[in-house]
């Protein structure tokens, strides 16, 4: 494999990082199964396509607008899941697949049902050298505000107050309630920190991945396996595993692209039957 | 006595569909009766194991593609097929409930959704098997020995109510099995069962493999009733539809749970059709999916126990 496939790789890894961050954050802290974090990146890619993120201006625009759009989208989510808590994860997962259901439709209605074109914004639509070959410079900083975002999230879950918090309503919501935290608003709050970087992948990664019809099931579906791979809520785990889906997703498009889906599923099988608690936990079976 | 009377009386009113009904109804019944059949799948595992699958369209699958396949290579018996099928979707559980079985709770929803829609993708990429997003068609299968062609649509809803009803009764028979029993039991105390000696791992991967088998069964008898297959009929959608409908009719026997399915195929097809905006099936399934999250709550009552995914 070339330096510049081993690039393409990791920068393949990290866009399925950043949407599966979001969700392994919202299962993990919430135990809340969401199927509609897919549409939470179409709707990066929508952001991105309307504000003209081809332009400078459009593209920290578009940035902008990720913010506010997730905490919207997430507070939808937040407020059809919170009433069902007692109900078990089955009655979350049908609702919130009625509304990436929902905002399939929605989506196809407002694009025409095509695919979204996407192009970095100059500077950034250029090619680099790397190891003599030509590379897209715009997946460079991509991997650069990945790695970024993935560094704030670990720092924001392991190191601060907010974090600790988060942890306690996770670990025995009834406790935490008892010394004073809500843990209705820490529902909702971590509901949209996890929309908001499914939507902000989504603005991101539009270049690389664009939106059209059946992304937000592609995106779902790799960042389940993410999360299966790497055990739900643990976002060390959730790095590796997508790290090596992408490995596996490059690999197997370049040298068998008919069996490319195929090799994650060998892998998902090898994975859960080896080590069921995921690659980022030290047990075994 | 009056729950075994409404269920005998649906399943009469089923069987006598095609000498009552017009032809568009019987298609629709055919459909909804394979479709049925993934769901009654779906609710044997959650009912037992407690394992609630949003993957059973890759068994579905499996068997769908098997029974097109014998099609196209000029075998066109359909018992033929049905037993293919069955042995395709039980061989294909045997390696993915490795895995699977070793799964509880919300870990085993996301495994079986990965596993379900990596094969709608693996469907969708290999095209000299399963001709991709095209799909794969298959003629009008034969009874065998008998020759009868189930080409007319009221054959074909015959031979398909005959399989369910035969395979509903089958597992009436085998829900008082002494395996059924302790698979039961370990949905409810797990660990205490592994601590009596029994082998759970091997109980849960059999129960994997009776699912499978149904859901193999249902993915034939959907190309006999359609006559075709493509990636799009073993997906997320089809999936969820099949665990809405098991957890529906939960608490109650296959005939509930295929009673369910008609109601959520009817409500998705006839909202599609006569009301605006116009072809619009996915948004109304969308909206029956969250009216089907929150009737519970509406009730004041809980999810049922036994379907409740434990954390």
């Amino acid at each position: 494999m070339t330096a510049v496939g081993i690039v393409d790789a990791v920068a393949c890894g990290l866009v399925y990082y950043v949407v599966a961050s979001g969700l392994t954050l919202i299962l993990g802290s919430l135990r809340v199964l969401t199927l509609a974090h897919g549409s939470a990146y179409l709707a990066g890619t929508w952001l991105a396509w309307q504000l003209q993120a081809d332009t400078p201006a459009g593209y920290l625009a578009a940035l902008g607008a990720a913010i506010p759009t997730g905490i919207a989208l997430g507070s939808v989510g937040a407020a059809l899941t919170w009433p069902l808590r007692r109900h078990g994860h089955l009655a979350q997962a049908l609702a919130t697949l009625g509304l990436s259901l929902i905002a399939a439709q929605a989506f196809a209605a407002a694009t025409g049902g095509g695919w979204l074109p996407a192009t970095p914004p100059p500077p950034l639509d250029t090619t680099v050298s790397i190891a003599g070959a030509r590379y897209p410079a715009y997946r460079l900083l991509f991997i650069a505000a990945a790695l970024l975002i993935a560094l704030i999230l670990w720092v924001t879950m392991s190191r601060t107050k907010a974090g600790l918090t988060v942890r306690a309503v996770a670990d025995d919501p009834a406790m935490a309630a008892s010394i004073g935290i809500r843990p209705a608003l820490v529902h909702s709050l971590v509901f949209a920190a996890g929309t908001v970087l499914a939507v902000l992948a989504g603005v991101l990664a539009a270049p690389i991945v664009p939106g059209g019809p059946g992304t937000d099931g592609q995106m779902l579906v790799t960042s389940l396996l993410i999360v299966v791979l790497g055990g739900a809520g643990d976002l060390r785990g959730a790095f590796v595993a997508a790290l090596v889906t992408g490995a596996v997703t490059t690999i197997g498009v370049i040298t068998a692209p008919a069996v490319a889906p195929f090799l994650l599923f060998a892998v998902l099988v090898a994975v859960v039957a080896i080590r069921p608690s995921g690659l980022g936990s030290r047990r075994w079976a | 006595m009056t729950r075994r009377l409404a269920v005998t009386g649906v399943a009469a009113v089923a069987v006598a569909l095609p000498f009552v009904a017009d032809t568009y109804t019987v298609t629709v019944g055919a459909r909804i009766l394979a479709l049925g059949l993934l769901a009654v799948a779906v609710h044997l595992l959650s009912t037992r194991t407690l394992q609630a699958s949003l993957g059973h369209g890759a068994y579905f699958g499996v068997g769908g593609y098997t029974t097109a396949l014998l099609a196209q290579s000029g075998h066109d018996s359909a018992p033929l097929q049905l037993a293919a099928a069955i042995t395709a979707a039980t061989a294909a559980a045997a390696v993915i409930a490795v895995a699977l079985a070793r799964l509880r709770g919300l870990t085993y929803v996301l495994a079986s959704l990965a596993v379900g829609m990596l094969a709608a993708a693996y469907a969708a990429s290999a095209h000299t098997v399963t001709g991709g997003t095209d799909g794969i068609a298959a003629a009008a299968p034969k009874l065998w020995p008998f020759g009868i062609s189930l080409a007319p649509v009221g054959t074909r809803y015959l031979w398909l109510a005959t399989v369910v009803l035969g395979i509903c009764g089958l597992l009436a028979w085998h829900a008082r099995s002494p395996f059924a029993a302790a698979a039961i039991a370990i949905g409810d105390i797990d660990q205490g069962m592994n601590a009596f000696g029994y082998p759970v791992a091997r109980t849960v991967w059999r129960g994997h493999l009776h699912s499978a088998a149904v859901a193999g069964a249902a993915g034939a008898l959907w190309v006999h009733a359609t006559g075709y297959l493509n990636p799009t009929d073993l997906g997320l959608t089809t999936s969820a539809l099949a665990l809405a409908a098991a957890t529906i009719g939960h608490h109650h026997g296959p005939i509930v749970v295929i009673t369910a399915t008609a109601a959520l195929v009817c409500a998705r097809d006839v909202a599609a059709s006569h009301l605006p905006p116009a072809g619009q099936g996915p948004l109304w399934l969308g909206l029956l999916l969250l009216t089907a999250a929150f009737l519970p709550l509406a009730g004041r009552r809980t999810t049922p126990t036994p379907a409740e995914v434990r954390p």
